[in-house]
């Protein structure tokens, strides 16, 4: 809750008159274009970064923060803009309350900077979002503005779906992106989404467990070497190192795939590359953890989302893992939620050839049939600004890409330092970007068969290579006709 | 009499006059207006989800089509790609093999449950309820309780009850000989109870005189269930298989909830890879050929059901 700190009557004068200054220097001007706008925020909260800092961290609660950054913007905000239309949002539950918490109060906010816009938000569930987004527009009734996520854009891209952002958000906002995440929102040199949370997985490690079996509590893991000991020190004491999923194209492929020096496709997307050296080593990785019982086996089978939304034990909260299941920032308040004797640390990401990991990225895209551009544009422009990233970040838990939304990104210590230790590493590239969905249904069946001892490594990555290959020269083929 | 038979031609040419206007179309229309009006809402729910989705999956199948870009024909293509897609035969012999395991199983299970509850005993409103409850609940809860049984360790519910009466465990969603029966227990558990309610309605309409006849004849019990309650319960009989298999064709949410179809395809079926193929891989003129293929199957099936069991529409 809060420190107990309260903001100083001083203080509220000092932002006011900042804030009120620079409006009637923008009152004086033309009406500002929503571009303008937010470089006036920008501006001020450069201008007085110890006030705005100070607000933040006296201010715990979410709530407060945005009660504050609304003083702020409130001063400054300039005369209603003209644009108008009513902008059709689809967006995903984050929170348990997404629209009390989220949205109800961003859109209040929003009303005040443009009246004549009207936001018409539908906030779908998880379950099925392919199918929905995909089947609303062919019929036509998709939104102007979705939230979605990097593994779509060759779909998108590939069907001239999503508008080119790179002209409508300015390119000091691009620079403002943390880390190495542009390459995944490109399509053929045209930036299609822009990135409104950061993904970033990980592990964390159980203190008392490294205790007991022999490690020292304060040293997590960092070399492969040091997880295959992890997983063997682990199970000789009767736990399960971590939880393994062969259907979790990004966290369990992806990830330990780039660790170990690989790629899936080659960069001009017209190679499958599963049988290198690199991908060789990562099955057999993968192998290892099933074979020696260091993650439970239940995790051979199963879709990903599906059967961790059914898994019948939760080992690491029921204090049974040395290491956590993968997971977002918000696994370490959901431990501390649901296992409040946990004591964990953080595992830095993994390294093998490489130390590096898959990031990620869920995005807004703008449709291009939209019925009111300009007004999506209004509506996109205004949202990725710091203040709406650093106040979704807070609530969502997920870090805010761009790099000056972080100061008011109220998350807690816990989550905030997950995010911290592995941002360096984040990465994307065609992995992250292309042939998702199609990567992970035709390469699934054959990690499982090298898992459960089907198939030797070698056979299972040689039939999950000539599988794929077809699926992207198929790709490639209808490309060059079209 | 002149007079009368002028009239009478007059009458008969107003009569002729008259039976010609009510054959009109307009005057029927006219006059079963009301009627179409009824059934409007039937018609126009036909036309539109039923009529016209056949038609664009038709048209769909003949064209290639990610749901997002242009539709090009392609002919019979997605047809002939069929024959040689290794998944999709085995999608269809998963299908097979689970309806051999599901359709009689679940029919005899329900039946032997339906005769059960059928006692006029205290509290058997309460034991129906109760087996009908499985019918009612969320796959994803059902798919939780047995994911639950099924752990593939020696400390899994089913494995420690096997282990009770010496039999070793089992990894039961992982090996692939005993993923689909573990899924097709699963499947007779939650639906039995529906087939349940069918079969208690079929026995609760044999009339009792039958029985008290048989039982003056000295039939004992198992001679009354022989040749009178299962004789009696032969349309029901019939519309549970029919149904049952209907159902067995379609299967998709065990699949999706427990295994993704693994582990190496062997609890993918039809409908499960018609929609990996839809929304997984974005072949959508594929996929539709695929239904309709599916559709085909399930009309086969029926007509050698209906052939080989007797089905008329008297039977209901």
């Amino acid at each position: 809750m809060a420190s107990g700190k309260r903001i100083t009557r001083r203080q509220v004068l000092r932002i006011a008159g900042a804030a009120g200054g620079t409006a009637a220097l923008a009152a004086c001007g033309a009406t500002p274009t929503p571009q303008v706008v937010e470089k006036v925020v920008t501006q001020i909260v450069a201008a007085t970064p110890e006030v705005v800092k100070e607000t933040v961290v006296v201010q715990q609660t979410v709530e407060k923060v945005v009660q504050q950054t609304v003083v702020v913007e409130k001063a400054v905000t300039p005369a209603p803009s003209d644009i108008s239309g009513q902008v059709r949002l689809w967006v995903f539950p984050m929170t348990d309350n997404d629209q009390d918490t989220i949205w109800t109060p961003l859109n209040n906010r929003f009303k005040q900077a443009y009246p004549k816009i009207e936001v018409s938000l539908e906030l779908l569930p998880w379950a099925g979002r392919r199918e929905k987004m995909l089947t609303a527009y062919a019929a036509g009734q998709q939104p102007d503005i979705a939230y979605v996520n990097t593994d779509t854009l060759s779909l998108f891209g590939t069907n001239d779906v999503l508008a080119p952002l790179d002209d409508v958000i300015p390119s000091e906002v691009w620079d403002d992106l943390q880390g190495n995440l542009q390459a995944g929102l490109m399509w053929e040199g045209k930036r299609l989404m822009f990135p409104t949370l950061l993904i970033g997985t990980g592990y964390l490690y159980n203190k008392k467990l490294f205790s007991e079996i022999g490690w020292d509590p304060e040293k997590p893991p960092l070399t492969w070497d040091d997880i295959r000991k992890l997983g063997a020190d682990s199970k000789a004491k009767g736990y399960f190192m971590t939880s393994w999923n062969t259907t979790n194209w990004g966290d369990n492929w992806i990830t330990p795939l780039w660790q170990a020096g690989g790629n899936v496709y080659s960069k001009d997307l017209t190679k499958v590359q599963l049988t290198s050296d690199a991908a060789h080593e990562t099955l057999q990785f993968m192998v290892d953890l099933f074979q020696n019982g260091w993650v439970p086996k239940e995790g051979a089978v199963g879709t990903e989302q599906e059967a961790s939304a059914v898994a019948p034990t939760n080992y690491w909260i029921t204090g049974k893992q040395t290491l956590s299941d993968v997971g977002n920032p918000n696994i370490t308040t959901n431990t501390r939620a649901q296992a409040k004797d946990l004591e964990f640390g953080f595992v830095p990401v993994w390294k093998n050839k490489r130390q590096t990991q898959l990031g990620g990225a869920g995005c807004w895209g703008m449709f291009k049939n939209s019925k009111a551009p300009k007004a999506a544009e209004a509506w996109l422009l205004w949202m990725i600004a710091p203040e709406q990233q650093g106040f979704y970040g807070s609530v969502t838990k997920f870090a805010p890409p761009r790099k000056s939304a972080w100061q008011y990104w109220a998350a807690e210590a816990d989550p905030k330092k997950f995010v911290e230790i592995r941002l360096q590493y984040l990465e994307m590239n065609q992995d992250s970007s292309y042939f998702w969905q199609e990567g992970k249904i035709t390469c699934a069946p054959q990690f499982q068969a090298a898992v459960l001892g089907m198939k030797t490594v070698d056979q299972a990555l040689s039939d999950a290579q000539t599988d794929l290959q077809k699926i992207v020269d198929d790709w490639n083929a209808k490309r060059k006709k079209s | 009499m002149v007079m009368h038979g002028v009239s009478t031609q007059r009458w008969h040419l107003a009569g002729r006059r008259e039976t010609a206007h009510r054959r009109s179309l307009g005057y029927r229309l006219r006059k079963s207006a009301s009627w179409y009006l009824f059934i409007a809402p039937n018609v126009l729910t036909f036309l539109v989800f039923t009529l016209f989705s056949w038609v664009f999956l038709i048209y769909l199948s003949l064209h290639d089509w990610n749901l997002l870009g242009a539709k090009q024909f392609v002919g019979v293509q997605n047809y002939t790609r069929m024959l040689s897609d290794k998944i999709l035969a085995k999608a269809l012999a998963n299908t097979f093999a689970y309806i051999l395991m599901f359709v009689v199983p679940v029919a005899c299970v329900s039946l032997g449950l339906a005769t059960l509850v059928n006692t006029r005993l205290r509290g058997m409103y309460l034991f129906r309820a109760l087996f009908y409850l499985p019918v009612v609940t969320s796959i994803a809860v059902i798919a939780i309780i047995w994911r639950f049984i099924l752990i593939p360790r020696p400390d899994g519910i089913l494995n420690y009850f096997l282990r009770q009466v010496g039999i070793a465990p089992k990894e039961w969603l992982l090996d692939p000989h005993l993923a689909m029966p573990s899924i097709t227990m699963m499947q007779i558990w939650s639906t039995m109870g529906y087939y349940m309610v069918l079969w208690l309605a079929g026995l609760q309409s044999v009339p009792e005189e039958l029985y008290e006849a048989a039982r003056i004849d000295g039939a004992g019990r198992w001679a009354l269930f022989r040749y009178v309650t299962v004789p009696m319960l032969r349309p029901t009989t019939i519309f549970i298989v029919m149904i049952a298999t209907i159902g067995a064709f379609q299967m998709f949410g065990p699949p999706y909830m427990l295994t993704g179809g693994g582990p190496m395809y062997a609890t993918t079926t039809m409908v499960y890879y018609i929609w990996q193929l839809a929304f997984g891989r974005y072949l959508m003129g594929y996929a539709s050929a695929s239904s309709i293929v599916l559709f085909v199957l399930i009309l086969i099936a029926s007509l050698i059901q209906r052939k080989y069991m007797g089905w008329s529409e008297s039977l209901f």
